[in-house]
């Protein structure tokens, strides 16, 4: 049984690096990629598991990394928006106008990076029921909506 | 952040895990298990408990498994919302499934955690109790089946250290499609003000409610209410309040009397789309 106590090390593939460090069991992941790892494009905005900004990829599946213990990631693989590059989502948010402000967009990306790679095809009600996960108090919706049909042509 | 430290475990079986519980315990630990941890994760993060340790479920096998045994569909209780509302094999469970949180916290909730938590609501578990599914424990003194009724009563009566591991239910219940309505404050990503879920069996409707009270529930009296064939539809409905097995919740969603109203609405609306079917 493996077993976590007082500072203990971990080793997660980090954007297909690993990247091995020292975390408390009680280290949020979106904590320690913050302040440990120097990765911010996860963003603080609610810590509760309600705006979606601190979305990350853990084995490929969007999660709200505030609710996530970093110890739970040992051994496993985790995306990052630094870790997409040069991706169909990227571009088509540039070209739609996919943000305004821009601290939703890391959580935004992500998890449509993740929504674009299981259903590449739109299909029934996937896209409002997987956006529906994150916040955009400048409620540039629509300007999301069009960059998720135009990654699809890209 | 968690303002305070604690320890983490990640046992390989629920044998293991359960002694394992009761070590931490008797050292004083307070464990607590620990499946998608987003409400633990939360609450530890409010100081609303503070556990010594977690012992995670997780990725114990026969908590995570989704298969069908001979006349019975064995759930995991590892198994994610996310998982269960992308899964054909049980149509009310996914529907039920779907509208809980988001889906990226779907991602993370599991099957035992939502059904266990400390939330009211607990939805998972209204299609569950009409199918009058079976639950599978593991706690410090060994492993035993129990029928969901006779181990659910406002929660689940779980003894101390025991783990739930799985619930089966029976083919024929899958095939029920039911009825289902859940109304919010916040929009569809919002905890419940009512969850009425219904099915058809055998020419009589049964039903379990969520929201509601600060319980889940299924009722004898008020199906038997909503059986009773002398009674018209306006009559039950008038009722029923009278005869809900814990008053009616009031808080910053919305007041007692706004409750009662969208549950009276509600189960007219059921009353009237069921009846005959």
């Amino acid at each position: 049984m493996k077993s976590y106590s007082d500072v203990a090390k971990v080793t997660i593939d980090v954007n297909g690096e690993e990247r091995s460090l020292h975390v408390r069991p009680a280290d949020t992941l979106l904590r320690v990629l913050r302040e440990k790892m120097g990765l911010t494009g996860a963003k603080p905005g609610c810590e509760n598991g309600d705006c979606g900004a601190c979305t990350v990829l853990l084995e490929g599946v969007p999660v709200k990394s505030c609710l996530v213990l970093a110890v739970e990631a040992d051994g496993r693989a985790v995306t990052t928006v630094e870790g997409l590059k040069d991706t169909a989502i990227q571009q088509a948010f540039m070209e739609e106008g996919g943000f305004q402000c821009g601290y939703c967009t890391s959580g935004f990306l992500v998890n449509a990076y993740a929504l674009l790679e299981k259903h590449p095809a739109p299909e029934g009600d996937h896209d409002r029921e997987w956006l529906e996960s994150n916040l955009c108090r400048c409620t540039g919706y629509e300007g999301i909506s069009r960059s998720i049909a135009r990654a699809r042509e890209l | 952040m968690i303002p305070f430290n604690f320890d983490y475990y990640k046992p390989e079986s629920a044998e293991e895990a359960a002694d394992f519980y009761r070590q931490l315990a008797e050292a004083g630990k307070e464990p607590l298990y620990y499946g998608g941890g987003t409400e633990i994760v939360t609450f530890c993060r409010q100081q609303v408990i503070k556990p010594g340790a977690l012992i995670e479920l997780k990725e114990i096998p026969e908590t995570t498994i989704y298969e069908t045994d001979g006349d019975r569909l064995n759930l995991g209780s590892s198994v994610t919302l996310s998982a269960l509302s992308d899964r054909d094999e049980y149509p009310l469970l996914a529907r039920v499934a779907r509208r809980i949180a988001d889906r990226t916290v779907r991602n993370r909730l599991t099957l035992g955690g939502n059904i266990c938590g400390r939330l009211p609501y607990r939805e998972v578990i209204l299609p569950l109790l009409l199918a009058e599914a079976e639950v599978n424990l593991t706690g410090p003194d060994g492993s035993r089946s129990v029928s969901l009724a006779e181990l659910f009563d406002k929660r689940l009566r779980l003894k101390e250290g025991e783990i739930l591991v799985s619930l089966n239910v029976e083919q024929d219940a899958l095939k029920q499609e039911g009825w289902q309505k859940r109304r919010e404050y916040h929009g569809p990503v919002g905890y419940p003000l009512t969850h009425l879920v219904c099915v058809s069996k055998e020419e009589k409707l049964t039903l379990a409610v969520s929201g509601l009270c600060a319980f889940p529930f299924r009722s004898e009296k008020l199906e038997q209410l909503i059986n009773d064939k002398e009674l018209s539809p306006q009559e039950k409905v008038k009722q029923s309040p009278d005869i809900l097995p814990g008053p009616v919740r009031s808080d910053e969603m919305a007041s007692k009397e706004y409750r009662e109203a969208m549950w009276l609405k509600d189960l007219l609306q059921m009353l009237g789309e069921m009846e005959g079917r």
